[in-house]
């Protein structure tokens, strides 16, 4: 029995060894070259373009939904002018960037988990070597650049459609007019609330992107693992990605003592 | 190309995949510009042997040597240049299913020659003319059959003009008219350019088209060598019955 | 990959960097980091809720932000804050502008107003120092709402007194009303068995209202419940007194001495009207006082029956309340009614006006004491001659002026040391107005009569 607790220890241990150096080895090459420029592209197409629709309509719902409930409770103190600026540092500290990835984690780890699963079954990945093509930084590290690109992107995507959502909700109680709301946004916005929100969404993304592509490259067992590997895509990066949120939040407060109000 | 020596060299390889002993000190010499046919019943390790030999496999024990360099101690960027000098086909086609055809028999031209976007497109659509794919170029493989795929496959596996061939099962899925002339293209490609092939195939007609020479795998070893008369000849009845076959095993 | 795809990947990775671009510029332009803008500072002793980057407002307008906090070297220093002004705003900000920090709301952040300076004092140079203005404190607020209570106390206890007074007054009327009509008609008992439940009713509120006055120990919840249910059963009370007015009138007798009787019916129904009158202004002046904090509060004291006349005429010497008196001789206000009942003159009310007029131009939330004296009897007699005069004197002003917030009553007995008559005692009253002298300053009074 404790033979078996420990084997199974050991190997938990050896694939997040594994996976870390899988981790390790994308954040090396994405600044070594020869760059997948054409391939990246087309992630980002794919990943990022195409995730706009869905980032931009959860956005605005998330805002108009924020708006109600902050309105609701700053209401009982009297204080719904705060409601704008409320929504916006919350959007732009820590819901834009959550939400985003969360949703990102989820078409993007099933969309690439089960992608790569794919290839990897059907001996895609091999021929892609067999053509003398680094399968890792064709597949991975593109996909990994992308998400990267493309985070902050819809993250600043997702902040404005939700302040224009919190403008909706705004404007349909107290006829706001949209210059001010946005003037009332902004008023209580630091840059060390706006820039590293925005910016560690990188790093949701080099998590979402590595993830999805370590479970879909290492995929086994047919049809059945590619779907294995798309739900353990979304579900292991969305965990570690709030998990990695927590650690950034600490990270930036100690880089920006003045957010930690 | 004219170098001496053996194209293609295992030497004492070994592979298990756990405790499965799929190579078992197999030693094994392919000579250039030849066709050698190997031949097997499933599962004996023929096309773990050809992974080998582009690299996609590493030995558990022993070295695998490709015009006399060693795959398994090669650089990424050094296996990167012998591999452009290597097409493979695999069993399945495994062809890249989010583009056409066409671009997928472009691809390793895009990736390595310096030809134009015209030029890599001329030469995609005659090799899959050289397969009887010429009106399928703009499908996606997804709409192919597995026959079609198979020879889109070969199309690709032979864009970058390869001096060294290697081929699991051409055949498999084809009907007779058109193995034989997927025969025909190889043992043309052989007989123009000096290609060296290495063909996997369970189809003894076409294995005796093509062959120059013939690897008998079982239980992890090489059972039996030659030409297809000493291996009609071998002492090993199971060599015997398979060369008495007709059609595919 | 083909173009157009490659179009809006480009559009796509633009697009983004503008938006997060807009982001960036809305906040630096917050904070001005893209117009001219000069330097100031000002000290404070307290910089609760202040911190980089708070907001800077000039007269309520955005107008810069906190760039720096100085620590003062030893305690009792000043905190110096310094803050960014933009420059447009430079002509408004003058050597005698002040600084002031103040919050939006019990919830708002806190942000440092500037108040414009004089139009006449020059322009502050750039990295000048205004003055600080300390914010008032929370704490300082709730130990000044508590003796703001404690006064607001003592006015309901006077209430209570007047509102029972009401009560009686307005069930006298309803049940001579009830004496009067009553065995003269249908119609009439109609009216009586209205006024009778009313009545009953409005037993029932007052009742209510004693006891809730009853339970008063502390707390603003209790003045404001005393307030609104003292305020309800007025309203009730005026209702019901204007049905049972409203039948009277409706209701023609047969005969004329039925008349008369409703003509006095009427005039009982009149003074009943006046002394809820009554009623409403201290209700009134207990609500206005339990919001600003009177002149006497904020210096500890207020209640006057805590004086002692010694301690009172100290006060009166003291400058720093700048006592404004008139003073109103006895002959001309009071005369004595055969009873021995003390009344006032025909004409002592217009007296009174006049020397309330006087004192009316100072700020009204300013107390005025009316000091009774007598120099006739023995020290006794004295005293509760003083006494009634004076308290008939602020009766008056009470019901003419409605400055029930700040009147309150000294009976000094004889001696009156600034007294006009010249030998150090008065007989009559004195209307004396404390004031603040900084508002005194400010309105340029002139000096006492
Ligand atoms: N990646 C792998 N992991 C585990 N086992 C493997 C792997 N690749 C091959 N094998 C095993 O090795 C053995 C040989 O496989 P291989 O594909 O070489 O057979 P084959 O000779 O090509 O058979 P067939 O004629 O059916 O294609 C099989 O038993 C197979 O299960
Ligand atoms: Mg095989």
């Amino acid at each position: 029995m404790s033979g078996f607790v420990r084997e199974v220890v050991v190997t938990r241990l050896a694939r997040g060894g594994h996976a870390m150096t899988f981790a390790g080895r994308a954040l090396r090459d994405i600044f070594r070259p020869p760059f997948e420029l054409k391939e990246t592209a087309r992630q980002v197409y794919e990943l990022g373009w195409r995730s706009l629709p869905l980032i931009a309509a959860a956005g605005y719902a998330v805002g108009i939904v924020m708006s109600m409930h902050t309105r609701a409770s700053l209401e009982r103190f009297g204080a719904e002018a705060l409601v704008p600026a409320g929504l916006a540092l919350a959007l732009v500290r820590e819901t834009g960037p959550l939400v985003c990835g969360l949703l990102l984690s989820g078409r993007v780890g099933a969309g690439v988990g089960a992608e790569l699963g794919a290839m990897k079954v059907t001996e895609q990945i091999d021929a892609l070597e067999a053509v003398a093509v680094d399968s890792f930084k064709f597949l991975v590290v593109t996909r990994v650049v992308a998400c990267m690109i493309a985070m902050p992107i819809l993250t600043a995507v997702m902040n404005f459609m939700g302040m224009l959502g919190g403008w909706t909700a705004e404007s349909a109680v107290s006829g706001m007019g949209f210059e001010a709301y946005f003037r009332a946004a902004f008023s209580l916005l630091q840059f060390s609330d706006y820039v590293p929100g925005t910016l560690k969404t990188m790093v949701f993304g080099f998590i979402i992107a590595v993830t999805a592509s370590y479970l879909g490259v290492h995929t086994s067992g047919g049809t059945q693992g590619v779907g294995y590997a798309a739900t353990r895509s979304v579900v292991t990066a969305s965990i570690l990605m709030i998990a990695a949120n927590v650690v950034l939040v600490r990270l930036i407060f100690f880089i920006f003592p003045e957010m930690a109000e | 190309m004219n170098e001496p020596g053996p194209a293609i060299r295992l030497d004492h390889v070994s592979k298990a995949f756990g405790t499965f002993r799929v190579l078992d000190d197999v030693s094994i010499s392919i000579p250039r510009g030849r066709a050698t046919v190997v031949l097997g019943r499933s599962g004996t390790g023929k096309s773990v042997t050809l992974r080998h030999i582009v690299g996609l496999l590493q030995p558990d024990a022993g070295r695998v040597f490709v015009d006399d360099a060693e795959i398994t101690a090669l650089s990424p960027s050094e296996l990167a240049v012998v591999r452009q000098r290597i097409g493979f086909l695999f069993q399945n086609a495994a062809l890249f299913d989010s583009i056409t055809v066409a671009e997928n028999v472009a691809f390793p031209l895009r990736r390595h020659s310096t030809l134009t976007d015209g030029e890599i497109r001329a030469r995609a659509l005659e090799k899959l003319a050289a397969v009887g794919l010429a009106r399928a170029a703009e499908s996606m493989p997804g709409a192919l059959s597995g026959g079609m795929r198979k020879r889109a496959g070969l199309a690709r596996a032979m864009a970058l003009d390869p001096a060294i061939l290697l081929v699991d099962e051409p055949s498999a899925g084809l009907d007779p008219v058109t193995s034989e002339e997927i025969d025909d293209l190889l043992v043309q490609l052989k007989a123009e350019r000096g290609t060296t092939l290495v063909v996997v195939t369970h189809n003894i007609p076409s294995a005796r088209r093509i062959a120059d020479t013939m690897l008998f795998l079982h239980e992890g070893r090489v059972l039996a060598r030659g030409t297809a008369e000493e291996l009609e000849r071998s002492e090993h009845e199971l060599v015997r019955k398979f060369m008495q076959s007709e059609a595919g095993g | 990959m083909g173009s157009p795809r490659l179009a809006l990947v480009g559009a796509f990775v633009i697009g983004g960097l503008l938006l997060f671009a807009v982001g960036l510029f809305m906040i630096g332009d917050r904070r001005l980091l893209f117009s001219e803008q000069f330097e100031i500072e000002a000290d404070f002793g307290n910089v609760a809720g202040v911190e980089i980057s708070t907001a800077v407002r000039l007269s309520g307008m955005p107008a810069g932000e906190v760039i720096g906090i100085e620590i003062p070297d030893a305690p009792g220093g000043r905190f110096v804050v310094r803050m960014r002004v933009r420059e447009d705003l430079h002509s408004l900000v003058r050597t005698d502008s002040e600084a002031a920090i103040l919050s939006d709301g019990l919830l708002g952040s806190a942000f440092i107003q500037l108040r414009a300076g004089s139009e006449t004092a020059p322009l502050i140079p750039a990295g000048g120092a205004l003055r600080g203005v300390d914010a008032v404190e929370i704490a300082d607020l709730i130990a000044e709402g508590r003796e703001t209570f404690r006064i607001a106390a003592d006015q309901m206890v006077q209430m209570r007194a007047d509102l029972s007074e009401t009560f009686v007054g307005f069930e006298e009327t309803i049940s001579s009303t009830t004496r009067l009509v009553d065995g003269i008609g249908n119609d009439v008992q109609r009216v009586t068995g209205a006024s009778a439940s009313l009545v009953d009713e409005t037993r029932g509120m007052v009742a209510e209202v004693r006891r809730v006055m009853g339970t008063v120990t502390s707390g603003q919840d209790a003045v404001e419940s005393v307030l609104r249910e003292t305020e309800g059963t007025m309203r009730a009370v005026r209702q019901s007194a204007e049905h049972v007015e409203d039948a009277i009138a409706r209701f023609t007798g047969p005969d004329s001495a039925t008349q008369r009787l409703l003509v006095e019916a009427g005039d009982v129904m009149g003074r009943a009207r006046e002394a809820m009158a009554d009623v409403a202004d201290n209700t009134e002046a207990l609500k206005r006082n339990w919001l600003f904090r009177g002149f006497f509060s904020e210096r500890g004291f207020y209640n006057l029956d805590e004086l002692t006349i010694d301690e009172y005429r100290t006060l009166l010497g003291d400058d720093r309340y700048a006592p404004l008196r008139i003073w109103l001789a006895a002959d001309r206000l009071f005369e004595t009614d055969p009873g021995g009942g003390l009344s006032l003159r025909d004409d002592a009310g217009r007296r009174i006006e006049e020397a309330m007029g006087e004192l009316l131009q100072y700020p009204r939330n300013s107390p005025v004491v009316v000091e009774g004296y007598a120099t006739q009897g023995e020290i006794g007699r004295r005293m509760l001659d003083a006494l009634a005069r004076a308290e008939l004197v602020q009766r008056y002003v009470v019901r003419a002026f409605r400055h029930a917030s700040g009147t309150a009553t000294m009976a000094l007995g004889a001696e009156a040391a600034e007294s006009p008559s010249g030998d150090g005692r008065w007989d009559g009253v004195a209307l004396t107005l404390f004031a603040d002298p900084e508002q005194l300053a400010r309105s340029g009074a002139a000096a006492a009569q």
